[in-house]
């Protein structure tokens, strides 16, 4: 039940990523909220579930706004793997950590995007835009992330307290 | 070990996408664009409801100013129409002398956007018709300004558009002026950039930039924007062009997909 709720939150939070905020902002900047969902798994779901979800919304966000298929799934599933390798190690509530990890999560898409696109579709993008996109992107979501942390703690709580752990 | 396994069947997928390309969209990916287009589609409708209320009848500082503008612009552009007329009639002559056959009709359909820009990098649009209207992959699609960009994926009741700013978008084209040839590749928000055109090609600021029919996706002679910037560097081969797309690719709410291209046929 906590997983199927957790799972109609995520559809809905993509709808209002792609819809609400490209009419609000313009499509000046893309907040993804997603990845900051996707980094929650990855420090309170288990492997799993954690998984599964994150697959999931890679999958779901590559169809509506990708153009290469599986490469959001991909960046998703490796910062959800990483974000699991740092939660089993170190205390993963502190906001400045969490901060941290979703500044460095964005670049590393960028970085990941910017592979793909230069090394394998031989599409070389340049520096200033790397910088043009995912800095603003990177401080907004960075600065969102303890919100909405807090947020799906509450949805947590509400659904189903502890079932996730 | 799950999320291990799930990693290595995104990077499968990705190293299939991007080594063995299918011009069908998977049933998965299908299924997302069907579940997320109404919705997306009603919340346009919402907020177009809203900006057209907003526009039409609250916001009209400056109107009557625009009116008589308006007025302006459209004497001159009748008297246009006229010599465009005079000299239409001269082609149709001109041509049947030459014996020369008629630029065939494409058939269209007609299509609203349903999402705009979703993502940081990638420069798409969904559009709500499908295959079950009788579209598929690589269809230009177009607006009453010129050319949008081509279809990339189709579902049954939804496309994706890539638009040509993206970078990933490359379309043949022809200087209409002088008939000098290119490669327009997108490059996001800037436009787009005129590739491979030759040092000795004759281009100036200004010129219409069009489609050639080359790659057997897009017709010939479709408006593809104008020439905002010539750059000639004392070396090299090519010039560095940048091209002013004609849609205004942030602001399309209709636009119409050609289903027929004579060369997709040959």
């Amino acid at each position: 039940m906590y997983f199927l709720s957790l799972c109609l939150f995520s559809f809905l939070m993509l709808i209002v990523q792609v819809t609400l905020f490209d009419l609000l902002l313009h499509g000046i900047v893309v907040i993804e909220l997603t990845m900051i969902l996707v980094i929650y798994a990855g420090f309170h779901l288990d492997a799993t579930r954690g998984g599964i979800l994150t697959f999931m919304i890679g999958l779901l966000y590559d169809a509506i706004a990708g153009i290469i298929p599986g490469l959001f799934i991909v960046v998703y599933m490796l910062i959800f793997c990483v974000a699991k390798v740092i939660s089993d190690k170190v205390r993963v509530e502190n906001s400045v950590l969490i901060m941290g990890f979703t500044c460095m999560s964005t670049f590393l898409e960028g970085v990941m995007i910017f592979f793909v696109y230069g090394v394998l579709l031989d599409i070389h993008l340049s520096k200033l835009l790397f910088v043009q996109v995912f800095v603003p992107q990177a401080v907004i979501l960075s600065a969102l992330s303890p919100l909405l942390f807090s947020l799906f703690h509450r949805i947590e709580v509400l659904t189903g307290v502890g079932e996730s752990q | 070990m799950v999320a291990i396994v799930l990693l290595l069947v995104a990077v499968l997928i990705l190293v299939l996408a991007i080594f063995n390309p299918s011009q069908k969209t998977g049933l998965l990916r299908k299924l997302a664009l069907e579940s997320i287009a109404p919705l997306e589609g009603m919340i346009n409708a919402a907020s177009t409801g809203v900006s057209d209320v907003w526009e039409r009848y609250i916001f009209l500082i400056n109107l009557g100013e625009t009116n008589r503008t308006l007025v302006r612009e459209n004497a001159a552009l009748s008297r246009k129409i006229n010599e465009y007329r005079e000299m239409h009639l001269e082609f149709l002559r001109l041509r049947k002398l030459l014996g020369l056959k008629e630029k065939a009709d494409f058939p269209t359909v007609a299509a609203r956007v349903v999402g705009r820009k979703q993502s940081s990098l990638f420069e798409t649009i969904m559009i709500n018709k499908g295959s079950n209207d009788g579209i598929s992959v690589d269809m230009p699609v177009e607006t009453v300004y010129g050319v949008l960009g081509r279809v990339i994926e189709v579902s049954w009741s939804v496309s994706k558009v890539l638009l040509l700013v993206d970078y990933n978008s490359n379309i043949d084209t022809l200087i209409q002026r002088s008939r000098a040839h290119g490669i327009l590749q997108g490059s996001g928000e800037k436009g787009c950039r005129l590739r491979y055109v030759r040092r000795t090609d004759d281009v100036v600021v200004g010129d219409v930039v069009v489609t050639s029919g080359l790659a057997g996706i897009f017709p010939k002679g479709l408006m593809l924007g104008t020439v905002d910037s010539v750059k000639k560097e004392k070396t090299g081969l090519f010039q560095e062009i940048r091209v002013s797309p004609s849609a205004n690719v942030t602001q399309i709410e209709d636009v119409l997909v050609i289903l027929g291209n004579e060369r997709r046929g040959e």
